[in-house]
């Protein structure tokens, strides 16, 4: 075929077995990369990892029992030497840290015009006269979207863990053994539940400033919402109400490490998983209702 | 399995309680077939509903002898659609765009950026190729809509007001370009318009549509060569009233032409023929300045069609 061809030409190559979703999932992961605050954030948590990395590394060969010397320091100050310890309380710091900071922001400036852009720009009727279902669209952008929340926030969490777990002794791995299992399960449920709920709702508001404010919104209102429904009722089944406080919930129960020190009691695991459970199936339906409406075949 | 390229069988399109199309049944059997109607008449929801884009409300869409229905899937990797709105995804550039269209249609992604630039060549948008489609002007949406809905190699095209929008230049561009590729590579086409002229340059059959009903399947010859053996007759102006009393007189069926002096002449159950005319026109002492079968514009068979 010639690269500047003046005629049409008819194509006689293979035709891919590949499904429809995968070239979708690979635009919406360059998409989302556009974004400078993506850029910029998901940097930061890469350069977060290796940074850790490289000081881990980098005290084992100056100092090779940097780990004992610590905990003495820290007994030394007063504190419980089990405190200084690299341990799952202190990657349940870690995963708070992957997890507001970055994991939020990011879920919104990744998706919040995924879909809206699409039926801005009428992007829905090319892709629904061309033999992709509306499930298809759906699992190709979420494919995208919790791959690249996890890209950001698991892997240089994995980078810290690779790192303890390399320069340490064999039974520091009994202590943080749980750790890449909860972070990723837990890593996982969250994306996933952000990723479908930013896609609602910018289904709902076809804006993406709108799907902002209302995902902003949301945030604010149902942890306030919690917490006056709390101080009412002293039900704490009602702080599972707020996402934030959800989030925080699977994290801890992933790591197995609830805090001992806390102003306020905390939702039941089960019922926080269960509600963010409840959220992720009620925005994939949302999602997919809004785009059923435009096609039928499937 | 049926030979026809589409077929509609009584389908019905419905918006609510609002019935966009009644129950329409037509077979299309290859070629070139052009959809006319006016505004509103529900070209639109047809091609929207034969493409699956709408659910009928009932009634079976055929394309390729395939249910479309059932096969959808498989024809829509077959099936070229031009939307008369603006359609593109956003924020990236128009080839990367066009080739991410044909890899979903099963063009492996090396090809599909392959033909993506070729077809951008072909529509005249080769040196815009990398800008991002909002930064297109009208003409150049239109065209990059064609190429989107060329570059998986379709076997029917579906065209929604191609021309619309456009200058009298780029229109004549756009009408060049969809002639190329539906004749010169055997894939047919239905072109939804309201603009006769481009339906009559481009096509060889016609639906007319009117408020959701067909009201006429025919091709382009059948409605624009003579109209029921009639001549269309000129006389000398001056004498234009004698010859047209004569006619009556004589029992020939007599409608006034376009210009003063100007008659199609016609007679019940009875091919008109140009001696009649000669004859006529000596009885009547009048000056024949002409005699030519009485062809039509499409325009005259769509408002005819209409009125019926």
């Amino acid at each position: 075929m010639a690269f500047k061809a003046a005629e049409y030409q008819r194509y006689s190559g293979p035709r891919s077995k590949i499904p429809a979703w995968v070239p979708l999932a690979g635009l919406a992961l360059s998409r989302g990369w556009k974004s400078k605050w993506v850029r910029r954030i998901t940097s930061l948590s890469l350069m977060l990892g290796a940074g850790m990395m490289i000081m881990m590394y980098t005290m084992n060969q100056i100092l090779p029992g940097w780990r004992d010397l610590t905990e003495q320091v820290g007994a030394i100050a007063g504190g419980d030497s089990g405190d200084w310890e690299i341990d799952a309380k202190v990657y349940l710091k870690l995963l708070k840290l992957f997890v507001y900071p970055v994991l939020l922001p990011l879920s919104l400036l990744f998706g919040y015009d995924l879909i809206s852009k699409d039926i801005e720009t009428n992007a829905l009727d090319a892709y629904f006269s061309r033999p992709i279902s509306p499930l298809s669209y759906i699992l190709g952008r979420s494919v995208a979207f919790v791959g690249f929340l996890m890209a950001a926030t698991f892997g240089p969490m994995m980078l810290v863990w690779v790192s303890d777990w390399a320069t340490s002794s064999d039974a520091h791995f009994s202590q943080i053994a749980i750790v890449p299992f909860g972070m990723f399960w837990s890593l996982l449920l969250i994306s996933v539940t952000l990723s479908l709920l930013v896609q609602a709702i910018t289904t709902i508001t076809r804006s993406g400033l709108w799907t902002n404010i209302s995902f902003v919104f949301i945030f604010i209102v149902l942890s306030i919402l919690a917490n006056i429904i709390f101080a009412i009722t002293m039900n704490p089944n009602a702080l599972a109400l707020s996402i934030l406080h959800n989030t925080g919930v699977v994290c801890e129960y992933a790591l197995n490490e609830v805090p001992t020190k806390r102003a306020l009691p905390s939702a039941p695991a089960n019922v926080s998983i269960l509600v963010m459970l409840t959220t992720s199936l009620v925005s994939f339906l949302i999602v997919y209702r809004g785009l059923k409406r435009r096609t039928f075949l499937g | 399995m049926s030979d026809n390229v589409l077929s509609l069988n009584n389908l019905v399109v419905r918006y609510g309680s609002y019935e966009a199309l009644h129950g329409v049944s037509v077979d299309f059997s290859g070629g070139c077939l052009g959809l006319l109607g006016a505004n509103g008449a529900g070209k639109s929801s047809m091609l929207r509903s034969i493409l699956g884009l709408i659910r009928p409300h009932s009634g079976k869409v055929s394309i390729f002898g395939q249910d479309v229905a059932k096969h959808g899937m498989r024809l829509r990797a077959r099936i070229g659609y031009m939307p008369e709105r603006d359609s593109f995804i956003g924020s990236i550039s128009g080839v990367r765009g066009i080739a991410h269209l044909a890899e979903i249609c099963g063009i492996p992604a090396d090809d599909a950026m392959l033909r993506a630039h070729d077809v951008m060549h072909f529509v005249g948008l080769g040196e815009e190729r990398y800008r991002e489609v909002e930064t297109y002007s009208v003409g150049m949406r239109q065209r990059y809509k064609l190429a989107a809905a060329l570059a998986h190699d379709p076997d029917i095209l579906f065209l929604d007001e191609p021309t619309n929008g456009l200058d009298p230049k780029s229109r004549e561009r756009m009408l060049g370009l969809i002639e190329r590729v539906t004749s010169e590579h055997n894939i047919h086409l239905v072109l939804a318009s309201h603009l006769l002229p481009d339906v009559e340059r481009l096509c060889d059959q016609v639906w007319v549509l009117d408020e959701g009903n067909l009201k006429q399947s025919a091709t382009v010859s059948e409605l624009t060569t003579a109209a029921r053996g009639a001549k269309r007759v000129r006389v000398d102006y001056q004498q234009a009233q004698q010859f047209s009393d004569c006619a009556q007189n004589n029992d020939y069926i007599i409608i006034p032409g376009k210009h003063v002096g100007e008659f199609i002449v016609s007679r019940d159950e009875e091919i008109v023929t140009s001696p009649m005319m000669f004859e006529l026109a000596e009885v009547a002492k009048t000056k024949l300045l002409g005699v030519h079968p009485a062809a039509r514009s499409l325009e005259d068979a769509f408002l005819e069609a209409l009125e019926s």
